[in-house]
């Protein structure tokens, strides 16, 4: 990867979402492909503190620069600050906030404390054991206590419904393991993280045109027959921390079953498709952009046990996201979501619009990258991002102009107004409901 | 107002992670959104600790305070610590606003046989400009998980849509805006979503229910076949 864009994309990242933060956290709009979240703009406690403050870690593990640390320091602090007495984290729902008890969200969080305190940890900081504590109280009376179904042995995504979604109860286990490496003691791998994987493997495809897919999910043990390659890759850093600790072949077969069907799915931009299904029809838009840093995640962390992947065309695809501003834009093809036809030449909305849960997992990704060997002070010789980004745009099928700047973001239709959220406010301003929908 | 107490930040039921329906997250996020930028204080008129609990987790920061009036908190035995034991007031304590001084006043959702009597105390509550939300529902919300089941309702006896609308207009009051959430072409394309796992083509299924999600809010008349509505009136 060419080491100025890197520099000047990741530059730009940290500067925009410093404009999205507030004194509770990092807030913003939310757009996914189930739901919206247009309306509650305060922070959220979910699962963009996970690249947020690992790719802070990342860039002080790089760079020596005790202003990393401290950057993720005081998003480990949010998250202690908005924890609730009974261990959930308040607005933890991403594109379901504002509510407590988001999946994965909360043992996405969990993971980054967990991070956090074991970098504090090997620095022999004396108060890291506040965010393993925070993430134990989580892990233990939230996921265990109120998602864990004794009876079944099963991570549920409901405290009463015996749902089972692989790619959340991944980041559950991986979550836990990592509380183990800490705490050191090793109880809660077999007893629940091995079952965990060996559920996941169980909705994993063996044979056939589909071979390696997870199922999103299965509902009282039928399996759903749909299948995201963004969910996908998200199962394999569990799979593959399950595999280092236990040394099990099957969890790095699977992992690597599972990545290989993501590349046989990557178009020949870089991007992939939203959802594949058994019947092998596809509903290919929105193409993630910011979130296949997971996906990009996943094929570097597989590459050391024989995963041949090549990456370029996923990273340039990732990198023409980055916006004049320094945010990453969210996906390509919005517009299509209903007609699934290829996207008109204008974006919508949504597309544009850079989300702080989005943003976070190319941030995760390109800062592992520079791990690897690149020099971190490259983001200081960076020069400033632009103040404002415009760009044409479309909403519901009408012309409109995006607008950002590091107060405000609006959508504008013609000398109408249709969307303002102006930055810290916990509410959009205009989010008209006749045009907008959850 | 003196002694109204101020709603502090709610905490959530210990073991809940379950979210109110679809249809009443629209409309308690739209009333979030109209009423955070209005300066004076906002009332909350509460028949239900559900309507208690969902409003007051979205208003808790409106600028000119907060307040809560819920008969039903202590009476119907349900937890009240989401709200804090000293948020609590009465209908009663309507009277003892100072005349004309609210911005807004949240009213979910009128009762049929309390609905007239609780107007007439909302009129003189409110600032000359003061906006009133109306939450109410139509006959379609027993297909809504809260209205399912025998008890738990978030209303006793709902005095709906309709009865509602009538009301305001017979007390001056002008509506000047009706939302209803999960109209009828939303219902069709959710049904369509159904049609469409049945015929085993999911892919479609999916499609159909993000449009099911687009055309989820109806203005106007049609909010009238949706099984909750919002209806935003002032003062005549």
């Amino acid at each position: 990867m060419d080491t100025r864009i890197l520099g000047r994309v990741l530059a730009g990242w940290v500067a925009w979402l410093e404009t999205m933060h507030t004194p509770e956290g990092y807030g913003g709009p939310v757009a996914h492909w189930w739901q919206n979240c247009l309306s509650y703009t305060g922070a959220g406690l979910d699962w963009r503190y996970e690249g947020i403050i690992t790719g802070f870690l990342n860039l002080f593990r790089c760079s020596g620069d005790p202003s990393w640390l401290a950057r993720a320091r005081r998003a480990g602090d949010e998250l202690l600050r908005g924890q609730l007495p009974d261990g959930r984290f308040r607005h933890s729902s991403f594109e379901l906030n504002p509510y407590p008890g988001g999946t994965p969200h909360e043992a996405a969080c969990d993971l980054a404390l967990l991070r956090l305190a074991q970098v504090l940890r090997e620095r022999d900081q004396p108060d890291w054991s506040k965010y393993l504590d925070a993430a134990q109280r989580n892990l233990l009376d939230v996921q265990l206590g109120v998602l864990w179904d004794q009876r079944r042995r099963l991570y549920r995504d409901h405290p009463r419904l015996p749902c089972f979604v692989p790619n959340k109860a991944a980041t559950f286990a991986e979550a836990l393991c990592l509380l183990d490496e800490l705490s050191g003691d090793w109880m809660r791998i077999d007893r629940y993280v091995l079952v965990t994987l060996e559920a996941v493997l169980a909705h994993q495809v063996r044979g056939g045109a589909l071979d390696g897919a997870i199922h999103q999910y299965s509902q009282r043990g039928n399996m759903v027959p749909a299948f995201y390659p963004f969910y996908v890759a998200r199962c394999v850093p569990a799979l593959l921390m399950g595999y280092i600790h236990t040394g099990d072949e099957p969890l790095i077969d699977a992992a690597l079953r599972a990545m290989r069907f993501v590349l046989r799915w990557q178009y020949d931009d870089g991007s992939f498709p939203q959802a594949v299904y058994a019947s092998g029809r596809v509903n290919r838009y929105p193409h993630w952009v910011a979130g296949v840093g997971d996906i990009l995640r996943a094929l570097r962390l597989l590459e050391p046990y024989g995963l041949q992947a090549d990456r370029a065309a996923a990273e340039a695809w990732l990198l023409g996201g980055a916006q004049t501003h320094g945010g990453m834009r969210t996906a390509r093809g919005f517009a299509a979501q209903v007609s699934q036809r290829g996207p008109d030449k204008l974006p919508e909305f949504r597309d544009l619009l850079p989300v702080a849960g989005w943003g976070d997992k190319a941030f995760c990704y390109l800062t592992e990258v520079l791990l690897d060997g690149q020099d971190a002070a490259l983001l200081a010789r960076e020069p400033p991002v632009a103040p404002l980004y415009e760009e044409a745009c479309q909403f519901r099928g009408m012309p409109c102009l995006y607008r950002e700047d590091g107060s405000v973001i609006e959508l504008w239709h013609g000398n109408d107004l249709w969307y303002r959220w102006r930055k810290g406010s916990c509410w959009a301003e205009v989010c008209p409901p006749e045009r907008f929908w959850k | 107002m003196s002694d109204l107490v101020q709603v502090g930040t709610p905490q959530p039921l210990v073991g809940s992670a379950e979210r109110p329906s679809l249809e009443y997250q629209h409309a308690f996020d739209l009333i979030a959104v109209a009423l955070h930028g209005l300066e004076g204080p906002v009332a909350v008129l509460a028949s239900h600790p559900f309507h208690a609990r969902e409003l007051a987790a979205r208003l808790d920061t409106v600028q000119g305070g907060l307040f809560l009036l819920a008969d039903s908190l202590e009476s119907n035995g349900e937890p009240t610590a989401c709200l804090g034991p000293e948020s609590m007031g009465k209908t009663r304590h309507l009277e003892q606003v100072h005349a004309s001084s609210l911005a807004a006043l949240v009213w979910a959702e009128p009762e049929r046989d309390s609905g007239p009597g609780v107007l007439q105390r909302i009129g003189p509550a409110m600032a000359p400009a003061g906006v009133l939300h109306v939450v109410t529902s139509t006959l379609l919300r027993r297909f809504l998980p809260e209205w399912r089941g025998a008890a738990g309702h978030p209303a006793q006896h709902p005095a709906g849509h309709g009865a509602t609308l009538r009301w305001l207009h017979r007390a001056g009051w002008q509506v000047e805006q009706r939302f209803g959430f999960h109209g009828p072409r939303s219902v069709l394309w959710g049904l369509a979503a159904r049609a469409a796992v049945v015929v085993g083509r999911r892919d479609g299924s999916d499609r159909c229910l993000a449009a099911m999600r687009m055309h989820y809010v109806v203005c106007g008349a049609e909010a009238m076949m949706a099984p909750v509505a919002l209806l935003v009136a002032r003062k005549r």
